[in-house]
């Protein structure tokens, strides 16, 4: 009867066990389960979440040499296409949150990001009055060239004009009624 | 028979908590063998002798910059680095306002880079400077003030709620250190020997504005209130690094607040020649951070500042200090030959940057 005894309340006790560690699973599987739940290895993500793997071609882009860039494209093409860059930099951002390089060509530098081992383009800068926009826009023209050539629907923030297609604009910076820098870049909120 | 259920209950519900528990340990990341920056911020909470002259708070420009082990060889200098990858400046102050719970140092020394960030910038960054937090009030301020708009609160109080789907992410670092970590920085010092030499930095771009936002201002004034409150004297540092550019107008700014608050400004970009950096030997990645010559080179420039300026106690003969100290640089030593052999036999740090070898492969 004692033995019986013993072997009842062994067999509660691993019961017990098991219905707790099954909670336990549960838990887990239900908050696995929720829509959205955002989890996951948060030590690889992405330097953007915005662009996607092929966009189209935005409403402003750059042209040079005939290659087209567009921010937001693969970024391996390109910089086939444009040959050589004249500098080339590298910087691994703290704790290794993705590769941003920085290829410098003839009057511009080309900016890319990297996510999921694949590079993709995350700005154009000006560097000098050598390149235009496709609209014609140089550093050094006046605020007027460019609202000739893009219009009023622009935002202002500080001397800072700019043209936004979906997650990609087109800034220009002017000082004294003269622009002295144009990007193309990623939004990044 | 009531009582049993009750006891089985109990016993039911303590199962159920410890095995979450042990999941959430298993489940978070552990940095201990990649991206070792996320293991800095815990480190602390280990140390056993946590009396400090000196703390230093801020991002990779503190941790990877300045070496604690030199400033006590030189000048018997105590020092911490609460250093985490892109720490924001609330995130500063909170550690900063947490660590004086535990000691009050002589100096505090801040690096100003992170003025330049008015909002939060990344979920991977918050991360790396919160979890590895024990639960406190300054944590639950800071967690709210870094939180990005699509995170959730809960999940840095419970992190099995962020990281529950790592399940298939596992491997055997998480295994071998689900309840002890090994040891990695030099009191917070994240030690790094090789090189690479710097050779070009790309041009800085023009911004529309140089002004810090004022959140920043907020929270760099309530560090310097925090600190006069203590009797703790701050410094602003700017690290000696050349990428991500510092610019003018804003050292300017920072000049100008370190005036108006009495306070010691150091751009040590200005040093750069003095200290005797030198970007083809002393850096390890084309100038962005310093490798252990030149965080050397740095603690020693600025170690004299320090004692010069505060007039900080030489703790060297002091027997019960120097052996805790002596047992520092032997980790330190011992970690320094280490990475010397490492470079020698694979090239690169190996066990250091298990990264930089996939990188190269792709």
């Amino acid at each position: 009867m004692a033995n019986t005894d013993i072997k009842k309340s062994k067999n509660i006790m691993v019961l017990v066990i098991l219905l707790a560690v099954l909670a336990a699973g549960i838990i887990i599987f239900i908050i696995s389960s929720q829509p959205g739940s955002n989890s996951g290895n948060i030590t690889r993500t992405e330097p953007s979440q915005q662009a996607s793997n092929e966009p189209e071609m935005p409403e402003y882009y750059f042209e040079y040499n005939g290659v087209e860039i567009a921010i937001g494209a693969k970024a391996a093409p390109i910089t086939e296409a444009l040959g050589e860059p004249i500098h080339y930099f590298e910087a691994q951002s703290c704790a290794f949150e993705g590769m941003d390089r920085i290829y410098t060509y003839a009057g511009f530098d080309l900016q890319t990001y990297t996510k999921n081992d694949e590079e993709y383009v995350f700005s154009i800068s000006f560097l000098d009055d050598t390149v235009t926009t496709r609209e014609g826009i140089a550093i050094s023209d006046s605020l007027d060239d460019v609202i000739e050539a893009y219009g009023q629907d622009y935002e202002n923030s500080f001397n800072q004009y700019s043209y936004t297609d979906n997650n990609y604009k087109l800034s220009f910076i002017i000082e004294d009624n003269e622009v002295v820098s144009i990007e193309y870049a990623l939004i990044v909120e | 028979m009531k009582r049993k259920r009750v006891l089985n209950i109990l016993i039911a519900v303590l199962i159920l908590v410890l095995t979450l528990a042990f999941l959430e340990k298993l489940l978070m990341p552990k940095y201990m063998t990649e991206i070792l920056e996320g293991a800095l911020i815990s480190e602390y909470y280990k140390e056993e002798y946590k009396e400090h002259d000196v703390i230093f708070i801020g991002d990779c420009e503190v941790y990877e910059n300045f070496s604690p082990v030199k400033l006590w060889e030189e000048y018997g200098i105590r020092s911490f680095i609460r250093g985490s990858a892109q720490q924001l400046i609330w995130q500063s102050y909170y550690l900063l306002e947490e660590t004086l719970k535990y000691e009050k140092p002589g100096v505090v020394v801040f690096n100003v880079l992170s003025m330049k960030y008015g909002k939060p910038q990344k979920e991977a960054y918050n991360r790396m400077a919160l979890d590895g937090m024990p639960l406190s009030l300054s944590k639950l301020k800071s967690i709210k003030a870094s939180m990005l708009p699509d995170e959730e609160f809960i999940t840095y109080i419970f992190p099995i709620l962020r990281y529950h789907s790592r399940w298939d992410e596992l491997s055997r670092e998480d295994i071998e250190y689900v309840f002890r970590k090994r040891k990695i920085t030099h009191n917070g010092y994240l030690m790094r020997v090789d090189v690479k030499p710097l050779d070009t930095v790309p041009r800085a771009k023009i911004l529309p504005n140089y002004r810090f936002d004022d959140i920043c201002y907020e929270y760099l004034d309530k560090m310097v209130n925090l600190c006069k409150k203590n009797n703790i004297e701050l410094v602003l540092i700017k690290a000696p690094t050349l990428y991500p550019h510092w610019y003018d107008e804003w050292d300017e700014k920072i000049k100008e607040y370190a005036r108006e608050n009495n306070l010691l400004y150091y751009n040590f970009l200005d040093y750069i020649d003095e200290i005797g950096i030198d970007f083809s030997t002393d850096t390890y990645d084309a100038g962005l951070h310093l490798n252990l010559s030149g965080a050397e080179k740095l603690s020693v420039y600025f170690g004299k500042i320090l004692k010069e300026n505060f007039n900080l106690t030489d703790y060297r003969n002091d027997d019960e200090v120097r052996k805790i100290w002596e047992r520092k640089k032997v980790f330190y030593y011992s970690m320094k030959e280490d990475q010397y052999k490492e470079l020698e036999t694979y090239g690169y740090l190996k066990s250091y940057n298990i990264r930089r070898e996939e990188s190269e492969m792709n």
